[in-house]
């Protein structure tokens, strides 16, 4: 009924037309309202959206910041919050609990975001359906109103249509009436016309009557036949207008019909549309519920998890609120603590240290200064009794002394003035002047001059500085050494260092530690320690006594060291001035004996040379004079004396005597004489020399100069000396004697001599083309050293007309005019190159450039003359000629092609000349070094090089003649990339592989790719460093997991080890088993490594024939190769197992796809049988290696996969010993022990003859 | 300046005779040799004077030969006023009250900045002690009388006065005092010098050209408190305080290292204003200077001052 209600009347209307359509878009409209109704569970607000806003998803609780939380905090702080367990603990506890909140914020954001995209493509449904409601609605509005007017219509053209027929009577009857008149008028006419023609026949009177009265009955006829006629035409018009009405009324009702047939149509269209649309918004109403049923669970773990995430946040913030509080009161505590324990210590320190010091220094400056006052103060008392003892020995010594040395003095003085009379007198005798006397006394003035002005400058000096210092002195000195300059002597604070404990101790105790024996934790060093004394340092929080700790030793250091320095001061001055004085006194008042004894030996001595020199004067001035007035001649003294003053006085008198006269009379005789002797001398010796010039040639060598000559004629004068050129010498003399010079020969470096014409006299001579050398062989680049030497033999004295000699005894003019020519060619060859890459079999241009180095233009026919060391004939055109040359030239006419695979891979070397007339003129300085190269060529049988001969030319020469050249080898080159393409792209197959690398990876790329798709194949890696297989391995994809096991190979005399690529792994077709080889070992390696190319199938079928019942126990190359191999690719599995645990290499153990299984299978049958024994031995030796190999051989035990290993295990010993756990049948050894017991026992004795490995 | 310029116009008019033909050519050599060297002299005295300044060193002894070495000083011969001394330089031997002085010359040439730019110092040492280690009125007025000329005359010593205030003015009154600036260490308290002791030129530190330096204690670490010495005399007339010790040369401590100390840094700072006088110097060194802070107070309630 409710629904009835909210049907509109176009509803109703369209019910009538289409009630299934109404129902549909009735359904849509209560789907709508169902869900509006599960808005507010959903929180799907309006309609569309439905998805947790900000709110609803919860608040997330604010994290609190303690970025400044140490603000307060006293000291370096060397502790983290996080450092505290607890913390740490609730850190990461909130941690975890934000990161899995976060991971469900993502999740609900994708819940909501789908749920919001179902719900919005549901809206969008929903859109639609209303839209095709109204649309039907309104469509079946339109088609009412459109029928409604056709029903009158219909009426309408039912009444037109009678209408028309009362028309259609009418018109009928007015045509019948004119018709009617038109009969009677013809009737009348043809009366008329009867009567006329019989009248006109006839005529009788009557006619014309007949005639006029027809006439008049025409006229009658004729005269309704107007009105007839227009009433007919007006019946007519209605008839033909209510035609047309009835036309148009029907048009409408056709058209009204289509219209409401059209639609018709378009409602049906929008009801399948309509019907689609409720299908879609079934299932988007499913999806809805979906999601939302997907999101439900989600919001409620969310708000578990927030919930979670907050209380954890909450309780690591509070916890560390208070640890922060807790750290910075028990900080503030160990500041309070440390100011405390330093102050006490600072002055413990100050006191210990100052104290001792003090006592030290003052007992040291004490001792120093009593000491010097008390041995000043013996030293006194002994001067004072010294001096009394000095004088009276003095009177005594001097009694005695002076009265002998007065007597002997006066007889001395006696002896010498008449000694010294006498020796003068005889002296004077002798013509010896009294010049010395004025000499001594002019010597004497100037030496007393000199000695005065010495002595007296000092001595005044020494008096004004006495003068001026002595005053006042005493009473401005601060007593002691250097006072006053004022460089503290207090003791520097000791810092951390330890001191040792002597003195008193502070009093100032605040936390009662000085109680305890044991405050201080290691004798008299700093206090670090206070925890073991503090109740507040006290808590098993590790963090707290940090906090306490770092306050503490700040303030600790601060707190000692102010301390410190506020009490040293006092300590070490008042100990020190107390000990000074102490000392001072105790030393000040000592007898020093020493001191004594020094002062009475000063004293003594002092008085007594103060006194004996009066005494011995007075009584010598007594003696004296007696003496002199009355000598005793006979004296010893006197007899003495006198001799020896007299001698003494006549040879000194006597030799100043000489002297003067000497030196006065040698001056006088050389100035008079002088002059004339000079000129004697002089003009003898000018009469000889000029004899010499005159009578003789006297030459000079001036220079010489050289040009070139040329090789026959050819490169002559281009200023370009080369090998084997004639030089020309050009010497240049003067000749300053009178006679010509005609005897002079010039000598060359090569030993020739030349004469030269005569030299005129008196002339300078410039003589060209003197002599002629060639330049010697040599370097270009180098130097010829031109010699050239003049000779011309003397004929009179050397020193005058050799003068100009280099050296007179050779008679050799010149040391040696040396030139330095450097050898060079007139023509410059460079740049001899080939157009490109010398390719076998692809012709190739040479070009070279030519420049002319010479001062002039060469014409002529020049030749350039090409050579290679190649062993076919590669050049095959040479250059052009070239006619003349100024410059410089590039030729490029000649060509090359390398043809034969003989000159492909060595080094071909250009070099080239160029010659005119034959002779040469010029040579490439540096030949052309190349290498022809060649596209790779598959050769059966034999080694594969692979090289970069970009890089590495060198060794892959010294590598292709190891192996006897090209025709042993083929070369992959990896510097023809592009030739070679396809080869890398596709691998090589059953070929041992030599990689030539030069320590920095330059095949590595190479290799990559022909890993890939090699099949069957060995790489040998040959480098001067033996790197390349390790970069390899670093480098290249296809070697990431290759598996390495080291093998003793017959033919090999040490360990090899093999490296095998791991197909499973690394995307490789097979395994290439790769090795590192040396220069020296690497064909050894090629030949052992052969037996690996080998494919599964061949080494079944090879290893199954190889052994024999007389060889099994030489080791077999193909069977060690096997077995290697076998080994190898279980390993390469198990190190696939290793990477991901898959079954599927089980299986592959089980399957026949391994060679060890394939091996095991070759028999076909566990018995053994004469026709099968190769194989079975074969498959007996490769299980008894790898049997032994998987638990006893390192490469092997340790490294395969436990699973594998059982696999491999039980595999082989299935076949060999039997199957299942009791031993149900018989397996193949035990079948040979039936076929041969002896070769069994032996076998068995001699399990691993065939290892590839050393077990 | 002024002056150079004058003498480059005198140098010109000289040169003018170089056309005229009156002077022979070989006297004219001789003349132009002459007149280049005095013009060469007279440059390189006026860059010697624009670009040092002289500074006079009182102490106890010197051995210029082994100071460390400054590009931007030069170190004249000693003057030795009290004519006594003897003792010999040997770099092992450079320990002891007689060397130092040379502890100041070398900390002072360390500190003062070596770049180039910064202006020359040439410094001349003068010995106060004698040889036994005692100082006189004598030898001070003699050294004042030597540092006349000089713009610096720095002094970490001090002569102890009489008690007697009248017999001690009577003698600093005697003393010729230079025009130069004086900066003197304040004095420590130490053996043989009380808490009472009056020292000269410290007396005179109420002259406009005294300056005094103390010594204090630098903090221990970067937020640390600086530590006063209590041990300074003329406490209150202290202008500027420096670091009591250091780690170079550290035996030189207290009031005469901060003098050594304090002299380099004036003159780091304000060797222009120092050629100036004792005013423009006084205050530059009031501009760089920094307030040193002290977490108690001893006694004076003054602020202290340094300069970084």
């Amino acid at each position: 009924m409710n629904l009835l209600k909210k049907m509109t009347p176009l509803m109703l209307a369209t019910m009538i037309i289409a009630p299934s359509m109404i129902l549909e878009a009735a359904n849509a409209q209560r789907a709508g309202s169902e869900n509006r109704g599960d808005r507010p569970r959903n929180g799907d607000r309006n309609g569309g959206s439905a998805s947790l806003n900000r709110e609803q998803r919860g608040q997330l609780l604010a994290e609190r910041s303690f970025s400044n939380w140490d603000r307060r905090y006293i000291g370096k702080r060397t502790i983290k919050l996080q450092d505290d367990q607890e913390i740490a603990q609730r850190t990461r506890e909130a941690a975890n609990a934000h990161k899995s909140l976060e991971a469900l914020t993502n999740t609900l954001t994708q819940q909501e975001q789908a749920l919001k995209k179902v719900q919005a493509n549901k809206q969008a449904i929903n859109k639609t359906i209303i839209a095709l409601n109204s649309a039907i609605a309104k469509a079946v509005g339109e088609k009412n109103k459109i029928k409604q007017t056709i029903a009158p219509k219909r009426q309408a053209l039912r009444e037109l249509q009678t209408q028309l027929q009362l028309n259609q009577r009418a018109a009928q009857t007015t045509s019948a009436d004119v018709d009617n008149i038109k009969d009677r008028i013809k009737k009348v006419e043809e009366n008329l016309k009867v009567t006329q023609e019989s009248c006109a026949a006839t005529p009788a009177p009557n006619c014309q009557a007949k005639i006029n009265k027809l006439t008049n009955r025409l006229e009658k006829v004729k005269a309704p036949l107007a009105d007839a006629v227009k009433l007919n035409r007006a019946a007519q018009k209605s008839v033909s207008d209510s035609e047309k009405t009835i036309a148009n009324q029907q048009t409408q009702i056709r058209e009204a019909t289509k219209k409401v047939a059209l639609i018709e149509q378009q409602n049906t269209q929008r009801s399948s549309q309509l019907s689609l649309k409720q299908t879609e918004l079934q299932s988007a109403n499913r999806q809805v519920t979906a999601a939302q049923n997907t999101l439900t669970p989600t919001i409620k773990t969310y708000a578990q998890s927030l919930t979670r995430r907050n209380e954890a946040v909450k309780r690591r913030d509070d916890l560390k609120e208070i640890i922060i509080q807790r750290i910075l009161r028990i900080n503030g505590i160990g500041a309070s603590v440390g100011e405390s324990a330093g102050g006490i210590d600072g002055d413990y320190y100050a006191e210990s240290i100052g104290v001792r010091r003090g006592q030290g220094d003052g007992d040291r400056d004490g001792v120093n200064e009593g000491t010097r006052v008390g041995q000043d103060r013996s030293y006194q008392s002994g001067v004072a009794q010294g001096e009394i003892e000095g004088s009276a020995q003095a009177n005594i010594d001097g009694h005695a002394d002076g009265t002998r040395q007065g007597t002997s003095a006066a007889h001395v003085a006696v002896a010498t003035t008449e000694g010294q009379s006498a020796g003068a007198l005889r002296a004077s005798q002798s013509d010896a002047a009294s010049i010395g006397i004025t000499q001594g006394k002019k010597e004497g003035a100037t030496r007393a001059e000199a000695t005065g002005k010495r002595v007296g400058e000092a001595l005044g000096e020494k008096q004004a500085i006495e003068k001026n210092e002595s005053h006042n002195i005493s009473s401005t000195q601060i007593s002691g050494e250097f006072a006053g300059a004022f460089s503290a002597r207090v003791p520097d604070y000791p810092g951390f260092d330890c001191v040792s404990y002597r003195g008193r101790r502070f009093n100032g105790d605040d936390f009662g530690w000085r109680g305890q024996r044991d405050w201080r934790a290691e004798g008299n060093c700093p206090n670090f320690r206070p925890r073991e004394h503090s109740e507040h340092a006290r808590t098993n929080r590790p963090i707290l006594r940090e906090a306490f700790m770092d306050a503490y030793v700040r303030t600790y250091r601060q707190n000692r060291r102010a301390q410190f320095v506020r009490s040293i001061d006092n300590y070490y001055l008042s100990t020190y001035e107390d000990f000074r004085r102490a000392a001072f006194q105790d030393f000040s008042n000592q007898e020093y004996p020493a001191q004594r004894a020094q002062g009475r030996t000063s004293g003594y001595n002092t008085n007594y040379n103060a006194r004996y020199p009066i005494m011995r004067d007075q009584f010598y001035n007594e003696a004296y004079q007696a003496v002199s007035a009355n000598p005793d001649r006979n004296n010893s003294d006197y007899t003495t004396t006198y001799t020896s003053v007299e001698a003494s006085s006549y040879r000194s008198r006597y030799e100043d005597i000489r002297v003067e006269n000497y030196q006065r009379t040698e001056q006088a005789t050389f100035d008079a004489k002088i002059p004339i002797q000079t000129e004697k001398f002089r003009s003898a010796r000018f009469n000889s020399v000029d004899g010499i010039y005159a009578n003789n040639p006297v030459l000079k060598f001036i220079s010489s100069s050289v040009s070139d000559g040329g090789i026959s004629g050819v490169a002559k004068a281009d200023g370009v000396y080369q090998p084997d050129e004639v030089t020309l010498h050009n010497v240049t003399l003067t000749n300053f004697g009178k006679v010509a010079a005609t005897n002079v020969t010039v000598s060359m470096e090569d030993g020739t001599s030349v004469k030269l014409p005569s030299i005129a006299a008196n002339s300078t001579v410039t003589v060209k083309g003197a002599a002629k050398s060639k330049i010697s062989r040599g370097r270009i680049g180098t130097s010829h050293k031109s010699e050239l030497k003049v000779f011309s033999p003397l004929t009179a004295e050397a020193a005058i007309q050799g003068r100009h000699y280099y050296a007179t005894s050779a008679a050799k003019l010149n040391l040696s005019d040396n030139v330095s020519l450097m050898r060079a060619y007139p023509m410059s060859l460079a740049g001899l190159r080939t157009d490109g890459e010398l390719l076998i079999n692809e012709k190739n241009s040479l070009q070279l450039n030519i420049s002319n180095q010479s001062k002039r233009p060469y014409t002529g026919p020049m030749t350039i003359e090409l050579s290679v060391d190649s062993r076919t004939n590669v050049i095959t055109s040479e250059f052009d000629k070239i006619d003349s040359l100024k410059n410089s030239i590039t030729l490029k006419s000649a060509e090359v092609l390398v043809a034969s695979e003989r000159d492909v891979y060595r080094p071909l070397v250009f070099s080239a000349k160029i010659t005119k007339q034959g002779v040469t003129i010029g040579v490439l300085s540096t030949s052309y070094r190349t290498m022809a190269k060649a596209p790779y060529t598959n050769k059966a049988g034999k080694p594969v090089i692979v090289v970069d001969s970009d890089k590495n030319p060198g060794i892959l020469l010294e590598v292709l003649s190891d192996l006897k050249g090209l025709a042993n080898a083929s070369v992959l080159d990896l510097s023809l990339s592009r030739l070679n393409a396809k080869v890398l792209n596709d691998g090589l197959d059953k070929k041992s592989i030599i990689v030539l690398d030069d320590s920095k990876g330059s095949t590595v790329a190479g290799v990559d790719s022909l890993l890939k798709s090699t099949e069957d194949s060995t790489m040998i890696f040959v480098d001067q460093n033996s790197a390349g297989l390790a970069i390899a391995k670093r480098n290249a994809r296809g070697m990431r997991n290759a598996v390495k096991i080291t093998n003793r190979l017959n033919g090999m005399n040490s360990d090899l080890e093999l490296f095998y690529t791991n197909q499973w792994l690394d995307g490789v077709r097979d395994i290439t088993v790769a090795a590192q080889a040396s220069r020296e070992n690497f064909r050894q390696v090629l030949n052992t490594l052969s037996s690996f190319n080998t494919t599964n199938a061949e080494f079944v079928a090879q290893s199954g024939r190889a052994l024999t019942k007389s060889n099994w126990s030489t080791p077999n190359s193909t069977v060690q190769a096997m077995i290697s191999m076998a080994a190898a690719q279980v390993m390469a599995v198990s190190s696939s197992m290793d990477q991901n645990e898959r079954g599927d290499l089980i299986d592959l153990m089980k399957s026949d796809r391994l060679l060890f299984q394939k091996i095991l299978r070759a028999p076909g049958d566990k018995k053994v049988k004469k026709s099968n024994l190769s194989k079975q031995l074969a498959s007996i030796m490769m299980w008894h290696v790898l049997d032994k190999a998987v638990d006893s051989f390192d490469d092997i035990q340790d490294k395969i996969h436990h699973r594998i290993e059982s696999r491999l295990e039980d595999e082989m010993k299935d076949v060999m010993i039997g199957e299942g756990i009791r031993i149900f049948s018989k397996g193949t050894y035990n079948y040979l022990k039936k076929f041969d017991k002896g070769l069994y026992n032996s076998i068995d004795d001699n399990k691993y003859r065939q290892s590839p490995f050393r077990l | 300046m002024m002056t150079t310029s004058t003498d480059r116009v005198h140098l010109g008019s000289n040169l003018s005779f170089y056309g005229e033909e009156t002077i022979p050519n070989k006297d004219r050599a001789f003349f132009i040799k002459a007149l280049f060297l005095a013009f060469t002299l007279n440059c390189l005295n006026q860059s010697i004077g624009a670009k040092s300044l002289k500074l006079a060193l009182l102490d106890t002894g010197f051995c210029p030969s082994l100071a460390l070495v400054n590009p931007n000083i030069i170190i004249e011969p000693v003057k030795d006023v009290t004519q006594s001394n003897t003792y010999k330089c040997h770099q092992n031997q450079l320990a002891g009250a007689r060397f130092h002085g040379q502890r100041v010359l070398d900390l002072f040439s360390a500190l003062y900045p070596k770049e180039a730019g910064h202006k020359k110092i040439v410094i001349t040492p003068i010995v106060i002690f004698n040889k036994d280690g005692q100082q006189s009125f004598t030898y001070w007025n003699q050294a004042l009388k030597l540092s006349q000329d000089h713009a610096i005359i720095l002094a970490a010593a001090g002569l102890r006065l009489p008690e007697d205030e009248t017999k001690r003015r009577q003698q600093s009154s005697k003393a010729p005092i230079p025009e130069g600036i004086i900066i003197v260490a304040s004095g420590r308290v130490g053996p043989n010098i009380p808490k009472t002791t009056k020292l000269f030129p410290q007396e005179l530190s109420s002259l406009d050209n005294m300056i005094l330096v103390g010594s204090y204690h630098k903090p221990l670490f970067e937020k640390g408190f600086a530590l006063k010495d209590g041990s300074l005399l003329y406490r209150e007339a202290i202008d500027y305080y420096f670091e009591y010790s250091g780690k170079l040369s550290p035996t030189l401590k207290g009031a005469s290292r901060a003098l050594a100390v304090g002299g380099a840094k004036m003159l780091e700072h304000c060797a222009e204003e120092a050629g100036k006088g004792a005013l423009d110097f006084k205050g530059c060194l009031k501009k760089k200077s920094f307030k040193i802070s002290f977490k108690e107070n001893l006694p004076l309630s003054k602020t202290l001052f340094s300069l970084p």
